[in-house]
């Protein structure tokens, strides 16, 4: 077997190129890719320590998860076409609405 | 033994290659598309891991699911490239 340490480095990798895309990138949508890498990142970690564990803890925990990152993706494109309906635009620069 | 660790290191490199093509691709929908690639390779990292319903819940959940939302949100928010990037 794989030893656990690999996909730890993997799931470490995937979550600074999501934090990498979300620091770095304006577009709304690119955003909401990059929670979805890092949740995907978490997912890894989960199943893996299920595997290596021997119970299913773990993969109960990453389906739990993966209905969450479902739910917030349609939270999320909601908010991003009304972002796009008001500011003609989904650069998360642009809407400074709710900044005091 | 050595194949499932080469098997890991060329899924592992899809991963990764994906991932750092969603977020460096100037063109978002280009991004999407690679971004179906890099959760379709997670899942097979799943099925090595034998968690196949996992797995099958990746594919159905996330491919079949949040990858269609983001095409209607792309698709709905089309805006001209070079103005939407960083």
């Amino acid at each position: 077997m794989v030893p656990a340490q690999y996909y730890l480095v993997l799931s470490a990798a995937v979550f600074c190129i999501g934090i990498f895309g979300l620091l770095t990138r304006r577009n709304a949508l690119l955003f909401l890719m990059s929670v979805e890498l890092m949740l995907n990142a978490a997912n890894i970690n989960l199943v893996a320590f299920s595997y290596y564990w021997g119970n299913v803890t773990g993969q109960t925990f990453g389906l739990f998860v993966l209905a969450l990152a479902a739910a917030e993706v349609a939270v999320g494109i909601g908010i991003i076409l009304t972002l796009y309906r008001n500011f003609d635009d989904v650069d998360v620069m642009q809407a400074t609405t709710m900044r005091w | 033994m050595v194949y499932e660790t080469i098997a890991f290191a060329l899924f592992a490199l899809i991963t990764v290659g994906c991932s750092l093509g969603v977020v460096l691709v100037r063109d978002i929908w280009h991004s999407a598309l690679l971004l179906g690639g890099a959760l379709l390779s997670v899942a097979v990292h799943y099925v090595m891991l034998q968690a196949e319903f996992v797995a099958a819940m990746q594919v159905l959940v996330y491919v079949g699911g949040v990858l269609i939302l983001i095409t209607f949100a792309v698709m709905l928010t089309r805006i001209n490239p070079e103005v939407s990037s960083t």
